[in-house]
């Protein structure tokens, strides 16, 4: 099978799911069973595909120059700009694709239960699917804006369709917050390309022929930087992201979290620093100083929260911080450490919020006080929260660690104090995680009565926890095969920025 | 004696002998009492499809690099009328099918009504047709005035006559500002052919000339300064005349603007556009912000349309091919968007349902179908990508910067976040988890369809973006100046 369509399969087969699952009845169980089932089939051929074709296509880059799968179809010509339907895969965002496709079917199965709304919930997250495949998939700007924008409105409806308090709240925060971010987006795309000139979205395009420079080029990165960051979530843009997870079932709240921070992470390198780089040489310092403000905020607000949901958000949202300095250190190592991160937060994020999403669930609240203890004795929980916490901190043989270190590595060089501070960061981090995975996993000591215990992970849950804890230990340990992929890609953009600056920017 | 030329109006006439069958219907010739109107309705639908056909085989024989235009007198055959001559027949069944259950409003008359429907549409041909000024007069009051006086065809109370006389009345002053627009014109240049009028310098009493066009013309689509009162005609007559008047009006009203303004007026542009952008810009902030105000969905739909509309008074404030035809794909996309919109609110209106913001706040739970076809239309109405609007919306704004109006861009770009913001009020409401009621009932087959192809062209509009566009720039070659 050429991979032009294996793209163009992995983007739309979720959204064609999506269709046929709005059309088919729920009145009964084995309805209901039907739809859950054609969700999960819908979610698995795009990764059959990924796997077979789209990896196998590429080779290792370990070996040699990856091959570079791309359809390209002129879509609107004549006019004062060309549109092409534009998919293609190159370093950046094959291993983002990837992962993108390995999460769904776990998102999936931890839907399996939800009872209420199965086929509206069914579809969104697939088009939810759609959306991102497709923001990874494309190398056309508008495109990508509009890939952007797409999963906003499933992710609003589906937080605030939710029966918790503050979910119709959080819906519309997420809503607006990331209507704005689009916005931005979609302006700084115009005048990418009103201020160079071009008449095409096209990245390669965008990216080598004449760069924004002064005044526009400034206004394109702080704009980029908003949409981006807005989905990334980082310091002062968070609570959307912390409201919604601690508002929208599980389920949704795992959604949410995959849809954020790597998508931001992938913008800010793709767009900002491919299209942009002058803009993005201008923001050194406030990205910086965003990225301790990210890392420290989300730490400390982390540790002080009483609602684990919302703590296990605040924790992830500081993993913002390492990214960012990753990526505003410009140097391949660095960026490719960045992109790790993002790939490695696809499953940990997940994973962790599935772990106290399930005790919050089956504890009757979210209130650290109320759970306190209640899971010890929940063994699969316990170890899925571990194995999230410890990709999260960087341990070795874990899919986080690539990812930290190449960030530390690539970034001392040229941020040293930052650096160091950033790692100080990380530890009030790891503290954190550990502060929120004590809570209700270990039973604090001389209590004599505990309230009545948290039932251990079973069935569908049990096998999405599983699916995201082997991904994260599976990519940790084959990281050297996987990690030229991320490299091969920042190279180019590294060298682009270094061109742009040489005297500031260390080479690789 | 040779009958030959007839065939070159054959769309124009299938239409207006659809529209005499159906008065046939209405004089009691065939067809019970009570099954007259699904009677009268399947005729219309059937000759709106014969003019669709006889359209497309006319475009089909006219696809050479220089195509044979049709000349008679004074009406025109060639690309740019031939896009209008697919596209009114079409927004006419979108209307008969959408529509189809207001017209209980209507009843005994609605095969008059249909047969007014199909008369307004060979209006939209006839002005798109039109190469004078007084063809495009006849045309424009051949696209309004019918459905003005099918609004007048359910006198329950005194209102609703009050209201169909109040249009009837501001139809017409519309039109005779219109007329004094195209006096000025013909004073100007002498003559009343647009070919004649192409060499016409620029000067205040043809930026004068161009304002009243403008106004006489997206005036009755909302325009300011008649952003109010298109809305309260709307909501106060029968929805099935203000939905036709809607859509076709946008159809008719683009293509005289197009035909009089960059096609004959294009060489003396700096003279008119600044005039026509300042019309569009304040109808564009005007329309959202009203919208926000309203607690009634089917007048916020009706200011978002006005904004939408005033778009393509944006766009025609450059000559060149690609505004037009991007002009022509924003009121394609026009089409369905506000025969679905209203179409369906009317419905949820007849079946007692309400479109107040209370009465529609959590409807998704209630009746999914309603709340996420409302929910799609409205994302369709604001342009929220990836639908056909957002894409109008982008080359538009594309169009005022190759104007060198980049004030006019930004109000554009306002304006969108603006109605954006109060589409997504609606549809949050739409979504509330929290409110209770009555599920609803489907609406009637036909609307089901009617609602169904309006959804599938509005996808269909976005992957065919390229193709259409394609068909666009071509429908816009012919007659236009410019680059």
């Amino acid at each position: 099978m050429p991979s032009d369509v294996s793209l163009t399969l992995i983007v739309f087969v979720p959204l064609i799911g999506a269709m046929v699952i709005a059309l088919l009845p729920v009145r009964t169980e084995l309805e209901r069973f039907r739809v859950r089932t054609g969700a999960l089939l819908a979610t698995g051929l795009p990764l059959a595909i990924a796997i077979f074709d789209l990896l196998g296509e590429v080779g290792n880059p370990a070996q040699g120059a990856i091959a570079q799968p791309s359809i390209d179809a002129p879509w609107l010509r004549g006019f004062y700009f060309q549109l092409d339907y534009h998919l293609g895969v190159d370093g950046l965002s094959l291993m983002l694709l990837f992962a993108v496709t390995a999460v769904f079917p776990a998102l999936v199965l931890a839907s399996w239960r939800m009872r209420e709304r199965t086929r509206s919930h069914f579809a969104l997250l697939l088009i939810a699917e759609t959306s991102l495949a497709g923001f990874f998939a494309t190398q056309d700007l508008l495109l990508l804006v509009v890939f952007f924008w797409l999963p906003v409105f499933p992710l609003a409806l589906l937080v605030g369709s939710g029966s918790r308090p503050g979910a119709r709240e959080a819906g519309r925060r997420l809503l607006v917050t990331q209507s704005l971010g689009a916005a931005a987006l979609l302006v700084a795309a115009l005048l990418m390309l009103l201020q160079t000139g071009n008449t095409t979205f096209n990245f390669v395009t965008l990216s080598t022929v004449g760069p924004l420079k002064g005044a526009p080029g400034l206004i394109a990165a702080g704009l980029l930087l908003f949409a981006f960051g807005a989905r990334m979530a980082i310091f002062p843009l968070q609570r959307w992201l912390l409201d919604g997870v601690a508002a929208a079932p599980t389920p949704v709240a795992m959604l949410l979290v995959v849809s954020s921070l790597p998508v931001g992470a992938y913008g800010l390198v793709r767009v900002l620093l491919g299209m942009d780089p002058r803009g993005g040489l201008q923001l050194v310092v406030p990205v910086l100083l965003l990225a301790v403000l990210t890392l420290y905020w989300s730490a400390l607000r982390a540790v002080g929260e009483r609602d684990v949901r919302r703590a296990t958000a605040a924790l992830l949202a500081g993993v913002s911080g390492p990214v960012l300095l990753g990526i505003i250190s410009f140097s391949e190592t660095s960026l490719s450490g960045a992109l790790w991160l993002a790939f490695a937060l696809t499953f940990v994020a997940p994973l962790l919020v599935l772990a106290i999403g399930a005790v919050a669930d089956r504890g009757g609240g979210a209130e650290i006080t109320s759970i306190a203890g209640r899971a010890a004795g929940a063994d699969r929980l316990k170890l899925m929260f571990a194995v999230g916490a410890a990709s999260l901190g960087g341990v070795p043989f874990l899919v986080g660690f690539p990812g930290v270190f190449q960030v530390v590595v690539g970034s001392f060089a040229e941020h040293r104090f930052i650096t160091a501070v950033v790692i100080l960061g990380m530890g009030l981090l790891a503290y954190a995680a550990w502060r929120v995975g004590t809570g209700p996993f270990w039973a604090p000591g001389g209590e004599p009565e505990l309230p009545e215990p948290i039932t251990d992970s079973r069935g569908s849950e049990f096998y999405a926890g599983w699916w995201l804890a082997a991904a994260a230990v599976v990519f940790g340990i084959t990281a050297g095969y996987f990690v030229p992929y991320t490299v091969h890609g920042t190279d180019l953009v590294a060298a682009r920025v270094s061109s742009m600056a040489p005297a500031k920017v260390p080479g690789k | 004696m040779n009958l030959a030329f007839l065939q070159d109006f054959a769309p124009l006439g299938v239409l207006l002998l659809g529209a005499v069958a159906c008065l046939g219907v209405e004089a009691g010739l065939y067809g019970s009492r009570g099954d007259r109107g699904s009677l009268s309705r399947w005729i219309a639908l059937a000759f709106t499809g014969l003019a669709f056909l006889a359209a497309v085989g006319f475009w089909r024989s006219s696809l050479g690099p220089a195509p044979p235009d049709v000349e008679h007198g004074s009406f025109l055959v060639d690309r740019f009328a031939l896009f209008f001559y697919a596209a009114a027949p079409a927004a006419a069944a979108a209307i008969l099918l959408t529509g189809s259950d207001l017209e209980e409003q209507l009843d005994p008359h609605q095969p008059l009504y249909h047969a007014l429907v199909l008369v307004s549409t060979s209006g939209v041909m006839l002005t798109a047709s039109g190469a004078d000024l007084l063809t495009l007069l006849v045309g424009l009051a051949t696209v309004s005035l019918p459905l003005v006086l099918g609004s007048a065809l359910r006198k329950v109370d005194p209102g609703t006559v009050r209201s169909a006389a109040r249009s009837l009345v501001i139809t017409g002053a519309l039109l005779a500002t219109f007329v004094a627009g195209e006096a000025i014109l013909a004073g100007l240049g002498h003559a009343t052919q647009l070919s004649r009028l192409d060499a016409l310098p620029p000067s205040p009493l043809l930026g004068l000339a161009a304002l009243l066009i403008a106004v006489g013309v997206a005036g009755s689509l909302g325009a300011f300064p008649l952003t109010w009162w298109r809305v309260r005609a709307t909501a106060a007559v029968p929805l099935g005349p203000a939905l036709a008047g809607l859509a076709l009006g946008a159809l008719g009203g683009a293509a005289a603007l197009l035909r009089l303004l960059p096609g004959a007026l294009g060489a003396a542009l700096p003279g008119w556009n600044v005039a026509i952008a300042v019309v569009a810009a304040l109808t564009i902030l005007i329309a959202p912000a009203l919208a926000w105000r309203q607690r009634s969905l089917l007048a916020a739909v009706g200011y978002l349309f006005v904004g939408d509309a005033a778009l393509v008074l944006v766009g025609l404030t450059w000559s060149g091919r690609p505004a037009t035809a991007a002009v022509l794909y924003l009121v394609l996309g026009l089409v369905p968007v506000v025969t679905a919109s209203l179409g369906l609110l009317g419905t949820l209106e007849l079946s007692g349902a309400g479109d107040g913001i209370a009465q529609l706040r959590g409807l998704a739970s209630r009746s999914p179908l309603h709340a996420g076809l409302l929910a799609l239309l409205l994302s369709a109405v604001v342009g929220l990508p990836p639908l056909t609007g957002f894409f109008a919306r982008l080359m538009v704004v594309e169009s005022s910067l190759q104007a060198g109006l980049g004030w006019l861009a930004v109000v554009v770009v306002l304006g969108a976040i603006l109605s954006a913001a109060v589409a997504l009020r609606w549809i949050l409401a739409l979504l509330d988890p929290q409110a209770e009621g009555q599920p609803l009932e489907l609406p009637s087959r036909a609307t089901l369809i009617g609602l169904g192809l309006s959804v599938a062209a509005l996808a269909g509009f976005t992957v065919t973006l390229g193709p259409l566009m394609g068909i666009a720039a071509r429908a816009a070659l012919a007659p236009l100046a410019g680059p």
